[in-house]
């Protein structure tokens, strides 16, 4: 058992990615997608090396009587935020933005049901130059489609 | 004993953080449960936020799925029903696991159930659910329960204990290590693009960018960030400082948590950090 669970802290450690292991056997160079799924081993570098790059994603929404809502997209907002706010970043960090288009009108229709256009845009957030908010943050457009509904 | 020897010795701890690490992983899936209730069709069922097609793109096949699971009993089922069904047994199973009931079956299903509801979200994941795997996985591995445990398993008690503070080194040095090799921890950039997320803010957010716009804070901001990562592997074990150096990490995740509204992540690393080394906390 003491052996099992020192192999397992060397796979944690692998599994990081970090630091040169080409020197290890070549099965615990790399532990396997199904152990580190199973055990919950991850690279663990949270907001690391550098913070990555941060996206603006807004919705307009347009119910059946033509009224607009505008609404932007916030972990705060609640629970299932949080994990669509986990989606836009590795999908943006792909640039697969049309399927995060996708995510985002789906999202938006399931929490307005009587939205008759959903219109996604994807932008890249830049904020002000470090460390002095002089400049106001600004946004560069990624990405624009409108989504119909019946 | 030296400063340094006393938290290797083999019976630190007794079983006492076995009951917390027990407790924590319980509470932690009771949390992401009940906070995500409501939520289960829009996040899991083939009508929700996901695209059925992608979802299961990202599926290990040798893992179940909701997806996968949902297929075998569709024609007698409604999906909204399943999930309903599929979510209460975690809530059991995590409620279980917190009161001791059962434990053994407990952590097993506990885990089981967030392995296949991780592996039906793969993109929806973020550190949280990797932290919650990890402490239901030993959980599981360990015996956590104080019923029919045998005196190997007993014997092995400080094995595991070490095990799980080992593992939470090796989170906060290859975090600060991670951190180390860009420059954006040095001079302060990572610090204050971290508050400007717009996607995490919170009330106390724009404190925390005046208070980054002032000169000379933020990179030595940055900078005890590092410094505290990358010394609590090693000053976690020395007796007269390990209270402070726990405090002081379990200090900045709550920091964390108030800044960019990460609630659920900043208790899971709380939570092991308190069952790995909340037995210094215990009097002499």
């Amino acid at each position: 058992m003491k052996i099992l669970l020192a192999v397992h802290l060397l796979l944690i450690c692998t599994g990081s990615r970090i630091f040169d292991f080409s020197w290890l056997p070549a099965v615990l160079q790399q532990p396997d997608i199904y152990y580190l799924s199973l055990t919950g081993g991850h690279p663990y570098s949270f907001f690391s090396p550098d913070i990555p790059p941060q996206y603006l994603v807004s919705a307009v929404i347009t119910d059946s009587s033509g009224a607009m809502t505008q609404l932007e997209m916030n972990s705060s907002s609640n629970a299932a935020g949080l994990r669509i706010v986990a989606a836009i970043q590795l999908l943006c960090d792909n640039e697969d933005y049309k399927t995060l288009g996708e995510i985002v009108s789906r999202y938006y229709r399931q929490l307005y049901p009587g939205s008759r256009t959903i219109a996604v845009t994807i932008s890249r957030y830049l904020p002000p130059a470090c460390c002095a908010a002089t400049r106001a943050p600004t946004a560069l457009e990624l990405y624009k489609k409108e989504y119909a509904y019946e | 004993m030296s400063k340094v020897g006393h938290i290797f010795s083999a019976n630190n701890g007794g079983r006492q953080w076995l009951r917390t690490l027990r407790i924590s992983a319980g509470v932690l899936l009771v949390a992401r449960t009940l906070s995500e209730w409501g939520s289960h069709t829009l996040l899991y069922s083939s009508h929700g936020f996901i695209p059925s097609d992608i979802a299961v793109f990202s599926q290990l096949p040798f893992i179940p799925s909701l997806q996968g699971l949902y297929g075998y009993i569709q024609p007698y089922l409604r999906e909204s029903l399943f999930l309903q069904a599929y979510f209460g047994m975690t809530l059991i199973a995590a409620m279980m696991l917190v009161a001791g009931y059962y434990t053994r079956i407990a952590a097993i299903m506990s885990w089981a159930l967030t392995v296949i509801t991780l592996n039906s979200s793969h993109l929806t994941s973020y550190g949280f659910d990797a932290i919650l795997t990890m402490m239901l996985f030993y959980c599981v591995i360990f015996a956590v329960g104080s019923a029919g445990i045998s005196e190997t398993e007993d014997n092995l008690s400080h094995v595991y204990l070490k095990t799980l503070q080992f593992h939470v080194c090796i989170i906060y040095f290859v975090n600060a290590v991670s951190k180390i090799t860009g420059p954006a921890w040095h001079d302060g950039s990572g610090l204050w693009d971290m508050v400007h997320q717009p996607q995490f803010t919170s009330w106390i957010t724009p404190f925390m960018v005046r208070l980054l716009s002032v000169p000379h804070v933020a990179a030595p901001a940055g900078m005890l960030v590092i410094i505290l990562e990358l010394l609590f592997p090693f000053l976690i074990w020395i007796r007269p400082v390990q209270r402070q150096i726990l405090s002081a990490i379990i200090l900045l995740h709550l920091i964390i948590a108030a800044v960019m509204g990460l609630w659920l992540f900043a208790l899971a690393m709380i939570l092991l950090d308190i069952s790995a080394f909340g037995v210094i906390f215990r009097p002499d």
